[in-house]
């Protein structure tokens, strides 16, 4: 059963994957279209005595946009289809967590428990290869960041009422 | 006053013991990022650019400048040692330089390829010392109508130039510059595309949008190459400086190869979205009509030579219309100019008229770190093989967390970061699809530009677009325009007819 839903989630990625060659033409071309209607009707285009308005830059700007995307649509069929690996976005959800994980132990503890769970977890390096390369990160952190250039890092939740 | 003593003025700017040191410090993290395979300079510089908070402005583009011309000596190392570019210019390096390590000459590799990285260097620079204020003088005479028909050029050619597809090329030079409309009308003021969100009010900034394009976008790269393992007999052996020094006879070799690549390719660089990888290429290619004593792709130094001088010396013309103009020629100048605008400097004909100081103390601190970087990657060759097999696994989480944390510290909330993130998340999606992010990144820095130019054209003109064509500097640029997007038009075409002819095959 499981095995079932991971296929199934694998061929909806790989589905997705199949079709970004068109996916991407059709995206900018809505970028486009909301830029159009933006630009025409909220921030307006040109005036008859001040010449051109807010509006008029990005709205010519779409409109090309939306005809290099339409040739770019017609002419996908052809266009190599890209591979994406499941795994890759396991660092954008690490990094996920770890920007949620901030906002309760602080940005520092949210850093130091990524890389000890990254390393040792995930990489399954020994102890000693994961404590340096999370005190070098660290130190980049804190001595370069919070206080050569005197960054004030979110100390969360827990920060908070220490505090 | 003539150019040279301008640039003398220019030294003394650089040689105080703050840039000095500031200098040193863009050249070490420059060459160590540099050599580390998959980051390359422009992913290198974006990540690097928070540290420049610190500093004031001169010091701030001194740092970059070094970074900057230290990550093109960093490329060419693992080219050499591990047959991987450590960046695009270096694929032409790679050619002589793994096979010549291969002939148990690692360290006279290394070596070769750090001596023509600085000929090449040298001669773009004193290229540049005297061709960056002529091209200032000649941009004196440039009216909005002639700059907006230059910024057109400027972004059209890198659309074109990078990239196989120039329609995907087009399409992320208009993102980018949609993109960077969001905020204020830089004329107005007035709020626009925001949708009524108080953060997208200031625009999307500029750092956290680099550093997810270019770097975290890398960083979900890297994860398909968390398992490669490099494993190569030249890694196990052990370089020492003096085994690596060149013979007299080498060094003849080499010389005249350096120095037609290093004039060869300051021009190339000139051009807008030449950059250094066709420096280096065409550096490459055109030697090879040359005589030379080992046939070139065999691991022959003048091979290493060839290329090695032709991209630095594209990476030091690059910043002649970059100066001069306030045109980037690559995604790393781009980067580098919006640095530059970070800090509330404006590049363009007025930059060498009215802040010399800053103009030529940036031309002397590149000289300065021309001659550094090359003292500390000939000191780095020992040590080049540890740098160089940091595991990949490694990397990832480091290079994750400067991201994420250089992001925050621009914007001093979770803004950057979102911002960061899904900056990444996109440019991943699309270079995965083919769609390269280096366009965009241009488009980016230069919209402002090219929309205030445009709109002041236009108002001068009533709303006419003859004044682009009444003009003999706009007209010539619209006519190289038209040419650009001719042959954009040309090149789409025949490749989809030979892809539909394959695809019938």
């Amino acid at each position: 059963m499981e095995k079932e839903e991971r296929m199934k989630g694998r061929m909806f990625m790989g589905s997705i994957a199949d079709n970004m060659p068109r996916i991407i033409p059709v995206s900018t071309s809505i970028l486009a279209l909301i830029w159009i209607f933006l630009g025409i009707k909220s921030y307006g285009v040109w005036d008859e005595y001040k010449g051109p308005k807010s509006g008029f830059f990005p709205t010519i700007i779409a409109f090309v946009l939306l005809i290099v995307s339409v040739i770019a649509i017609f002419t996908s069929k052809n266009k190599a289809k890209p591979f994406f690996e499941s795994g890759n976005w396991l660092i954008a959800i690490a990094l996920m967590k770890m920007v949620l994980m901030s906002y309760i132990f602080g940005l520092e503890l949210s850093v130091v428990a990524f890389m000890l769970l990254w390393l040792r977890v995930k990489e399954k390096y020994s102890w000693k290869i994961t404590l340096i390369t999370t005190i070098s990160v660290m130190l980049i952190v804190v001595g370069v960041f919070r206080m050569w250039l005197k960054i004030q890092f979110p100390l969360g939740l827990i920060g908070y009422f220490i505090t | 006053m003539s150019n040279i003593s301008m640039l003398l003025n220019g030294f003394s700017v650089v040689l105080t013991f703050q840039n000095v040191s500031i200098c040193l410090l863009g050249a070490i993290l420059g060459l160590i990022v540099g050599a580390m395979p998959g980051i390359g300079s422009l992913a290198g510089v974006a990540l690097l650019l928070p540290l420049t908070y610190k500093f004031n402005p001169t010091s701030a583009i001194i740092l970059l400048g070094s970074l900057y011309y230290s990550n093109m000596f960093g490329g060419s190392f693992s080219a050499i040692l591990l047959n991987i570019p450590g960046d695009s210019p270096a694929v032409m390096t790679m050619l002589d330089g793994y096979p010549m390590a291969k002939k148990g000459r690692p360290g006279q590799a290394l070596f070769c390829a750090n001596i023509s990285s600085f000929i090449g260097g040298a001669i773009g620079l004193l290229i540049l010392t005297f061709l960056g204020p002529g091209m200032a003088s000649f941009g004196l005479h440039f009216g909005p109508q002639d700059m907006t028909a230059l910024l057109l050029v400027a972004m059209t050619s890198i659309g074109y130039l990078v990239g196989k597809n120039p329609i995907e090329g087009i399409i992320m030079t208009l993102v980018g510059i949609l993109i960077s409309s969001i905020g204020m009308d830089p004329q107005s003021g007035a709020p626009r595309y925001n949708f009524n969100n108080m953060y997208l009010m200031g625009g999307i900034p500029f750092v956290p949008f680099v550093i997810g394009t270019v770097g975290f976008s890398q960083v979900l790269r890297l994860m398909s190459e968390r398992n490669d393992r490099v494993d190569d007999e030249i890694l196990k052996q052990r370089l020492t400086i003096k085994g690596s020094l060149l013979t007299r006879h080498d060094f003849r070799r080499m010389l005249p190869f350096a120095v037609r690549s290093g004039v060869l390719g300051t021009f190339v660089g000139v051009l807008p979205g030449a950059g250094a990888t066709t420096g280096a290429f065409l550096g490459y290619a055109i030697n090879r009509a040359f005589k030379s004593e080992e046939s070139f792709g065999s691991g022959a130094i003048e091979g290493i030579a060839s290329c090695e001088a032709a991209n630095n010396a594209a990476a030091a013309g690059a910043f002649a219309p970059l100066l001069a103009l306030g045109i980037p020629g690559s995604g790393t100048g781009a980067v580098l100019l919006g640095g530059l605008m970070m800090w509330g400097l404006s590049p363009g004909p007025l930059l060498f008229r009215n802040n010399p100081e800053f103009a030529w103390g940036l031309i002397a601190s590149l000289f300065f770190a021309n001659l550094i970087a090359l003292v500390i990657a000939i000191g780095l060759i020992p040590f080049l093989i540890k740098i160089l097999t940091v595991p990949v696994k490694i990397i990832i989480p480091v290079v994750t967390v400067i991201c994420f944390v250089g992001s925050y510290a621009n914007t001093y909330s979770m803004y950057g970061v979102v911002v960061m993130f899904i900056s990444g998340i996109v440019s991943y999606i699309c270079e995965k699809s083919g769609y390269s992010t280096a366009p965009m990144i241009l488009s980016f820095v230069l919209a402002p530009l090219l929309e205030s130019n445009m709109r002041k054209a236009l108002i001068t003109s009533q709303g006419s677009l003859r004044i682009f064509f009444t003009s003999p500097i706009a007209c010539t640029f619209i006519i190289i325009l038209f040419i650009i997007i001719s042959f954009m038009i040309i090149r789409y075409f025949s490749r989809s007819s030979k892809t539909t002819m394959e695809g019938g095959k």
